[in-house]
C-alpha cells in the first residue's frame, strides 16, 4: 500500500477512523477501501476512484469530490456538508441519513442511489440524474 | 459453529464485489466509450478481485460441499427438479478452485426456470420457489420451515 497522496494506490486499504483531513488525494485509487468513520474533511478527492468504498459515518465536510467515482460506495450517515461533488458518479451509492446540506451535486450521477433520510437542504442538484433514486422514509422513487 | 463458514462468507463477499465491478466495467464500456481511463480502472479492480478469489484458501470448502449436497439441497430445493445435479457439480467446481459460488445461484435459477416450463406444459401446479417459501411470498401449507442458516445461505444465492 502506498502513502496517501495524489494518485496513490490505496485499493482495499484499511483506513477505518484515519485522519486524512485536508489531504491531497486527487485521482487516488481508493476502490473498496474501508474508510469507515474516517476524517476526510476538506480533503482533495477530485477525480478519485472510490468505487464500493466504505465511508459510513465518515466526515467529508467541505471535501472536493468533483468528478470522483463513488459508485456503489457506502456513505451511510456520512457528513457531506458543503462538499463539491459536481459531476461525481454516485450511482447505486448508499447516501441514507447523510448530511448533504449545501452540497454541490451539479451534474452528478445519482441513479438508483439511496437518499432515504438524507438532508439535502440548500444542495445544488442542477442537472443531476436522480433516476431511480429513493428519497424520504417512505422509499419514494424519482 | 455456523454451517456457512467464514471462508464461504468471505468468498461470497468477494464474488459479489466482482459481479458489481464487472457491471460497472460494462457500464463504462457502453456509456463512457471515450473515457478509457475509467474503464481501465474497473478492469483493474476485476483483475485484482479475480486474483484474490483464486488465491483464497479453500480447505474448509469440503465441509461446504457436504453441506450443499447433504443438507441444503434436500432441505430446500427438493421440489425444484434438476437443481441438485447442477448445484452439486457447481459446488465441486468451487472446491476445485475452478468455479464461483455464484454459479450455484445460476444453477438454481436455471433449474427453477426449467421446472416452471415443464410444469406449465404438463398442466401441473406451479412450483413454489424457495424465496416464496421463506416469507418473501406466501407460505404453502406443506412448507417445511428451513433453519435460519439455510435461509441466509439461499438469500445470499438469490441476491443479484
Amino acid at each position: 500500500m502506498t502513502e496517501p497522496g495524489p494518485g496513490a494506490d490505496l485499493y482495499r486499504a484499511r483506513l477505518q477512523g484515519a485522519d486524512l483531513r485536508g489531504k491531497d488525494l486527487r485521482k487516488a485509487n481508493l476502490a473498496l477501501a474501508n474508510l469507515k468513520e474516517a476524517t476526510l474533511a476538506d480533503a482533495l478527492l477530485t477525480e478519485a476512484f472510490l468505487f464500493a468504498a466504505i465511508l459510513s459515518g465518515a466526515d467529508l465536510g467541505g471535501a472536493h469530490l468533483a468528478h470522483a467515482d463513488l459508485s456503489e460506495a457506502d456513505l451511510f450517515g456520512a457528513n457531506l456538508r458543503g462538499v463539491n461533488a459536481s459531476g461525481a458518479d454516485l450511482r447505486r451509492a448508499n447516501l441514507a441519513l447523510c448530511n448533504l446540506r449545501g452540497a454541490r451535486l451539479k451534474g452528478a450521477n445519482l441513479r438508483d442511489a439511496n437518499l432515504n433520510g438524507a438532508d439535502l437542504t440548500d444542495a445544488d442538484l442542477e442537472g443531476a440524474d436522480v433516476t431511480g433514486a429513493s428519497f424520504g422514509e417512505t422509499g419514494a422513487t424519482a | 459453529m455456523s454451517r456457512m463458514s467464514e471462508q464461504v462468507r468471505h468468498l461470497i463477499g468477494l464474488e459479489n464485489l466482482l459481479a458489481r465491478a464487472r457491471r460497472r466495467q460494462r457500464e463504462c464500456e457502453r456509456d463512457e466509450g471515450a473515457d478509457a481511463t475509467r474503464t481501465r480502472r474497473f478492469a483493474e479492480v476485476v483483475r485484482r478481485l479475480g486474483e484474490e478469489i483464486h488465491a483464497t484458501d479453500r480447505t474448509q470448502l469440503e465441509d461446504y460441499l457436504r453441506y450443499v449436497e447433504g443438507d441444503l439441497i434436500p432441505r430446500i430445493l427438493h421440489r425444484v427438479e434438476g437443481a441438485k445435479e447442477g448445484m452439486v457439480e457447481a459446488a465441486k467446481r468451487v472446491v476445485a478452485g475452478k468455479g464461483h459460488l455464484t454459479e450455484l445461484r445460476t444453477e438454481y435459477s436455471d433449474a427453477l426456470e426449467r421446472s416452471r416450463s415443464v410444469r406449465e406444459r404438463l398442466g401441473l401446479d406451479p412450483i413454489v420457489p424457495a424465496e416464496a417459501r421463506f416469507g418473501l411470498g406466501s407460505h404453502p401449507p406443506h412448507s417445511d420451515r428451513p433453519t435460519r442458516e439455510a435461509y441466509d445461505l439461499v438469500k445470499e444465492f438469490l441476491k443479484g
